[in-house]
């Protein structure tokens, strides 16, 4: 008994007829030669980007420079904020009346606030949170002072990049529940070759990171139609909480999303790349780029897009 | 650690020091009630100490030392505060080899190390720095193993070698029981930080004044850890306070089933560490050949280090992937 059979045996053997001996045990291990591991990724990685291209990815406005340089969608900057004076003082009229505040190196949506309108016609009267709750003035002062001293990105100091509230895609949010839904795309070079449609949940609070519990759902590449979906350890077919029917709906612009991410990797100079793309209703734009994408991805691709695993090799 | 017998038939183990300095042998009072002997009926010896010219109860005893039976006449003393509750004098130790400052060499029954089991639960220090530097490597290359074939993932990469390091000296339980109330205290210390909008490196330094003056108070308080040494004490505070911190990180990112599950994998890897370190074939081979053991744990880690494979956790992780691949659910 290998390890590969325990694993597979607890979620119910796949090969659905008894292929005895030797031809057995090659069936099990078949499908993990094709994924790909942390360490396998780790050097794949480490031999395909420089450390230079990946501090560059870390950086959202330098990023964002370097996309729109070479004509890239992305969101729009309403300003970038690094005086702290200027923070402690911020009555709320400087600021609109919508905006997302993101930590400029930021990690996995953390540290992220977003202001949906005013809550009053009183410019020091605070915003409303997309959830409908109050956002106060003192509350965005003191988010902006802990995410300038490096909170949410792992250091002692940082940047706060405010950027307008992006809409996803009328077919796409009817799909999703709260937040913004995204498209993962991985390539190499410029082929992008696996795809998946990120979804937030209830549970994953309107984040779209699969480890806080949002949909992942994978995409093929040719017709950009979901063939798969999952939450956490289970594959579903419709959404948790909208009840929409995931399986086999198409993303729409998929061929301009495609592009978008396809010219990520030569613009920052990754080999290997993560492009996370929003689709609004007047077309795809990237909203980050990954030096280092998770490899969970697998899990709803694997079978219908090219092997990760063969790739490390 | 030596086998004390009274003539009455009961007996302890015990860790002994072997003094060289003293011409007799002695035991702690509480020990000798404990071996139902009575020293207030015994004959008395006076005995020049340290602490000055005492007059103290002599009692006999048996003294099992590295298999050999030594009959003793030990007087009785409150050795409470002493780091040892049984002291062997010269008159006692005809016939041995002392090497000076170990620790741990021998049992009652035999001339071998005493085993993990017995050591680890002792609060006693029981490695020397020099053992503990050359089985450094050896809890790098298990770290190694976890995190890159096995795919654990602990608070902080090297924290558990640290705290491991520190159960060895200061016994496991004692260690335990405070690594695990200074986790939930730096949880509630947490919460108040949060709501003040402390920033990180505030919050850090609080943190390790905090779990400094806790350990500071319970070093200062406890009587029979007082010889706690005090370089094997400090250690886990600065460690302890970062593994504390990367508890909070985690809980923030990932909530707190997940923080629990980690610190709970953190305590039991530290805990394998220290049943490693206290192992007597590894300390055997630390202590004889320290630089060759470290040098074969830095090769065999280069080894480990090289593999590319899928980790054991991901066989899991990926099974759906797998199955996919293998049956091709593709169209």
């Amino acid at each position: 008994m290998t390890t590969a059979d325990l694993a597979l045996g607890g979620q119910g053997s796949a090969s659905g007829a008894e292929p005895e001996g030797r031809g057995r045990r090659w069936t099990m291990w078949r499908g993990y030669d094709e994924v790909m591991g942390l360490n396998a990724r780790d050097q794949h990685i480490a031999r395909s980007n420089t450390t230079a291209a990946i501090r560059l990815v870390t950086d959202k406005v330098l990023t964002k420079q370097v996309l729109r340089r070479v004509g890239v969608p992305v969101a729009d900057t309403i300003t970038v904020i690094d005086d702290r004076r200027w923070a402690r003082r911020m009555s709320g009229a400087e600021l609109p009346d919508s905006w997302v505040m993101k930590p400029n190196r930021g990690r996995g949506g953390n540290g992220i606030l977003i202001a949906a309108g005013r809550m009053s016609a009183r410019p020091d009267g605070g915003w409303r949170r997309t959830s409908g709750g109050p956002l106060r003035v003192a509350h965005v002062r003191d988010h902006l002072r802990l995410l300038l001293d490096g909170e949410f990105s792992g250091g002692y100091h940082d940047l706060a990049l405010l950027e307008p509230v992006l809409r996803a895609h009328v077919e796409l949010s009817r799909l999703s529940y709260q937040g913004l839904p995204d498209v993962r795309v991985i390539c190499t070079d410029d082929q992008p070759i696996l795809a998946m449609l990120r979804l937030p949940t209830g549970r994953s609070n309107g984040r779209a990171n699969l480890h806080y519990g949002a949909v992942g759902a994978g995409v093929d590449l040719d017709s950009g139609r979901v063939v798969a979906a999952r939450v956490g350890r289970h594959e579903v077919a419709r959404h948790p909480d909208t009840h929409r029917r995931l399986v086999g709906a198409r993303i729409p612009f998929w061929d301009e999303v495609l592009e978008a991410a396809a010219r990520c990797g030569p613009a920052t100079g990754l080999r290997y790349v993560g492009a996370d793309v929003v689709v609004t209703d007047s077309g795809p734009l990237i909203l980050e780029v990954n030096a280092r994408p998770g490899l969970q991805i697998q899990n709803v691709t694997a079978g219908d897009s090219p092997a990760l695993g063969v790739l490390a090799r | 650690m030596v086998r004390v017998s009274a003539p009455g038939g009961e007996s302890v183990e015990e860790l002994a020091l072997f003094d060289t300095g003293a011409s007799s042998s002695s035991i702690d009072e509480d020990l000798a009630e404990d071996l139902g002997l009575d020293p207030d009926d015994a004959p008395t010896v006076k005995v020049r100490s340290s602490l000055g010219v005492e007059e103290r109860p002599v009692v006999g005893v048996v003294i099992q030392v590295a298999g050999n039976t030594i009959p003793a006449r030990v007087n009785v003393a409150d050795r409470d505060e002493l780091s040892t509750l049984v002291l062997v004098g010269r008159e006692d130790m005809a016939g041995y080899q002392v090497s000076v400052g170990r620790s741990f060499l021998t049992r009652p029954d035999e001339a071998i190390a005493p085993s993990t089991a017995e050591v680890i639960f002792l609060e006693t220090p029981a490695l020397l720095p020099k053992t503990l530097l050359a089985t450094l490597p050896l809890c790098a290359l298990l770290v190694v193993l976890l995190r890159l074939w096995v795919g654990v993932s602990t608070l902080g990469t090297f924290g558990p070698v640290l705290l491991g390091i520190g159960y060895v000296q200061s016994g496991l339980m004692v260690g335990l029981v405070l690594t695990v109330s200074l986790f939930l205290l730096g949880l509630l210390i947490q919460v108040l930080l949060r709501r003040s909008f402390v920033p990180r490196v505030a919050r850090l330094g609080i943190l390790i004044a905090v779990v400094a003056t806790v350990l500071a108070q319970l070093q200062s308080s406890a009587s029979s850890a007082g010889d706690v040494a005090s370089w094997g004490a400090a250690i886990p505070v600065v460690v302890t306070a970062t593994v504390i911190e990367a508890l909070w990180a985690t809980w923030d990112e990932h909530g707190a089933r997940v923080a629990a599950r980690e610190a709970i994998v953190t305590l039991c890897v530290s805990v394998l560490i220290a049943a490693l370190l206290l192992t007597p074939s590894i300390r055997h081979l630390a202590e004889t050949v320290p630089v060759h053991f470290a040098v074969a744990c830095l090769l065999w880690t280069w080894v480990a280090a090289s593999y590319k494979g899928l980790r054991l956790s991901e066989l899991l992780r990926f099974a759906p992937a797998a199955r996919r691949a293998a049956t091709g659910v593709a169209s």
